[in-house]
């Protein structure tokens, strides 16, 4: 499974963004290879209007199955989400990206 | 003649000058042709709560956003790519549309290599149009709630007074408060726009900001204070110092606050109603 | 830290008097943040130093490099917004009317059109006189109210907050229910309404709590001026009862508020009386409920 958290850096001791469209970038844990990447989202943090449209269209096309936020996701970002198929899971809290994992686990 | 009421900042007595001035000289007697009240405060529409009417016309407002053809696309993600605005998303399997981000700028549509993309009408709002009395109408615009863009709404509502009005009707323009883009498109066409505020640090810093707005378009312009007694004379005197018409000040009364609150004119207190008069002439002679 | 932001959908509440006396009250405990950049107010009564500036961008707007142009009149074409006016023989853009959409700089032959990123204001932070900080901004004129500014004054708030251990955040949200107060409420802790029992005071109020309840966010409501018409103030306890919206206090009307505003003051540092102890018992509530 892929799973992809909005947070604030890139490795597991970061904190859950939050914000999902003004995310400060997402972090992808591919769980077959036990990996972490980070891509960030300043392109769209600094977007006029649509920066969920455009977060959700790359949460997208990193091919994520779950995506995880710390707050909620904006209404367009939603749609686009939904539409690909991808499971939301809002309200993770302040926390940080391990024990946001190790919550979606259990 | 078209007068563009606005303001800074929201609050300071827009409304109340727009709904009590128009409704002032529908009633003079040297006032020929029509009186126009227009509310193109259309996200937040309000004078219509102190004027009632009949319903003579209800419009609905389109504006043009793309629609996806499915059979046609050949997912190329060229007009994900054009868009400026965010208002499409290409997600593998279709491309989602966003009207509510759309300006209608029409790039993804032509730039699409196999028509995949038509522009078609979209419902933005609502114009209606009231007769209030034998010479006084009102029209006003009402955004959609989850509509972003005002400024589509506010022009169709221009175009509807030149089709329905002569040019010399009088229209009063209920603007938007602030200085961004709908405010801009509000008082386009004004021959006077006038500025409310209050006589306070507030209404001052947003006075200005007003009045460079004003100055960047090119306009003409003018200030009324209104709730005027409270605060001290800085207005006043910015207004003195940088060459500004003071048209007229409308004064803080508790009675007129409480007319206000339930929705009601202030011009059946006398006093208000000199004022508005005074603000009126002031008004024809600087247009 | 928990993020407090007060609202009122319509201007001229007291929205500002109020959270510049939360401001106050919160003293070294809270980063104050001013949201509302269309009509930025919040300076004048705490005095900031604006010792840190900067310029903000937002939005695009077209330039045609005029050494480029071949006067082919393809950009004059496409656009929907007359932003390519012909000034001396010369295709120039009004940036005015500019939408920022790129269509000329797409389909122009020679690549004469550039989009440029457009001004849309100024960022601060700085001390206040009573010695918290402020993030605030001011929107340039005729610049796009899209929601990025206020987020980036959020954003900078919290970082200043999380660095220093600071555990409150008041933030001046901005008015209206379009995209700047989505962008001022989304992922607070609570939201504080102020309104007035005015005929406008409600109808605004009842579209920003409806707004605010999308969100899921947890609401409370301060009646200002509530005397002022004693029916509607019923109209808004009963809607606030409905909605189950806690209604922490009501204000008098009273020209107070607008003589502190003169003297550069908050209500809660002009007036010893009956003001003064309900702002501050609503703080209280507020810092209880957060």
């Amino acid at each position: 499974m892929k799973i992809v958290f909005a947070a604030t850096g890139g490795n597991w001791d970061s904190k859950v963004d939050s914000r999902f469209g003004r995310a400060e970038g997402f972090v992808l844990y591919d769980e077959e290879k036990d990996e972490l990447s980070w891509h960030s989202n300043a392109e769209n943090k600094a977007a006029g209007h649509g920066a969920g449209v455009q977060a959700g269209q790359k949460v997208v096309s990193l091919g994520a199955d779950v995506v995880v936020t710390g707050g909620n996701f904006g209404p367009k970002a939603a749609e686009v989400i939904q539409a690909a198929g991808i499971r939301m899971i809002p309200d993770a809290g302040e926390v940080t990206l391990k024990e946001a994992y190790t919550k979606i686990k259990k | 003649m078209k007068i563009a009421i606005a303001s800074g900042k929201g609050g300071t007595g827009k409304t109340t000058l727009a709904v009590n001035l128009a409704s002032y000289i529908a009633g003079l007697e040297d006032v020929t042709g029509k009186v126009v009240l227009v509310d193109m405060d259309v996200e937040e529409p309000n004078s219509g709560l102190f004027i009632k009417g009949d319903l003579m016309k209800s419009e609905i407002k389109y504006r043009m956003v793309p629609e996806w053809i499915g059979d046609k696309c050949t997912f190329c993600k060229k007009c994900a790519g054009v868009c400026n605005f965010n208002a499409l998303a290409y997600i593998g399997v279709s491309v989602l549309i966003f009207p509510e981000l759309c300006h209608s700028c029409y790039a993804c549509s032509e730039l699409c290599p196999e028509d995949a993309l038509p522009m078609k009408a979209d419902r933005m709002g609502e114009l209606r149009h009231y007769s209030i009395s034998d010479n006084l109408h009102f029209v006003e615009s009402r955004l959609d709630i989850g509509i972003e863009q005002a400024v589509p709404l506010i022009k169709e509502t221009h175009d509807f007074l030149k089709s329905e009005y002569d040019e010399s009707d009088i229209k009063i323009v209920d603007s938007p408060p602030g200085t961004s883009c709908p405010v801009i498109e509000a008082v386009k066409d004004a021959d006077l726009v006038v500025l409310v505020t209050e006589p306070t640090p507030f209404g001052l810093n947003d006075l200005k900001l007003a009045v460079d707005t004003m100055k960047e378009l090119d306009k003409r312009f003018a200030v009324v204070i209104n709730r005027s007694g409270i605060g001290n004379d800085e207005v006043e005197r910015y207004c003195f110092d940088n060459g500004i018409s003071l048209i007229g000040k409308i004064p803080q009364m508790q009675l007129a606050a409480e007319l206000y609150s339930k929705g009601q004119l202030m011009i059946e207190i006398d006093e208000i109603k000199r004022e508005i008069d005074k603000i009126w002439r002031n008004i024809v002679e600087l247009k | 830290m928990k993020e407090i932001v007060v609202i009122s959908g319509k201007g001229g509440t007291g929205k500002t008097s109020i959270t510049a006396s939360f401001a106050v009250l919160g003293g070294k405990d809270v980063v104050v943040a001013d949201c509302d950049v269309d009509a930025a107010d919040m300076h004048l009564l705490l005095k900031p130093d604006f010792a840190y500036k900067e310029k903000f961008y937002s939005g695009k707007v077209a330039e045609i490099i005029q050494d480029e142009c071949i006067k082919c009149g393809k950009c004059k074409d496409v656009c929907r917004f007359d932003a390519v006016p012909i000034i001396d023989d010369n295709y120039v853009i009004d940036e005015l009317n500019c939408e920022g959409c790129g269509y000329c700089s797409y389909v122009c032959p020679t690549d004469a059109i550039i989009m440029k990123d457009s001004l849309s204001g100024d960022f601060f932070i700085s001390k206040t006189r009573i010695g918290n900080t402020l993030v605030h901004a001011k929107l340039a004129i005729a610049a796009d109210n899209s929601g990025k500014l206020v987020t980036q004054v959020r954003t900078e708030a919290k970082k200043i907050a999380e660095e220093n251990n600071i555990p409150y955040i008041i933030a001046d949200g901005s008015p209206g229910i379009g995209c700047p107060v989505v962008a001022s409420v989304t992922g607070s802790n609570l939201v504080v309404i102020v309104t007035e029992p005015t005929v406008s005071g409600l109808h605004d109020m009842s579209r920003v709590a409806e707004l605010i309840s999308k969100f899921g966010i947890k609401s409370v409501c301060i009646i200002n001026k509530a005397d002022l018409n004693r029916n509607i103030t019923i109209g808004i306890r009963e809607f606030l009862d409905n909605k189950k919206i806690p209604l922490i206090a009501e204000l008098p009307y009273d020209l107070a508020f607008a003589d502190a505003i003169t003297a550069g003051k908050t209500i809660v540092e002009h007036n010893d009386g009956i003001i003064k102890s309900t702002i501050e018992e609503s703080w209280k509530k507020i810092l209880e409920l957060v």
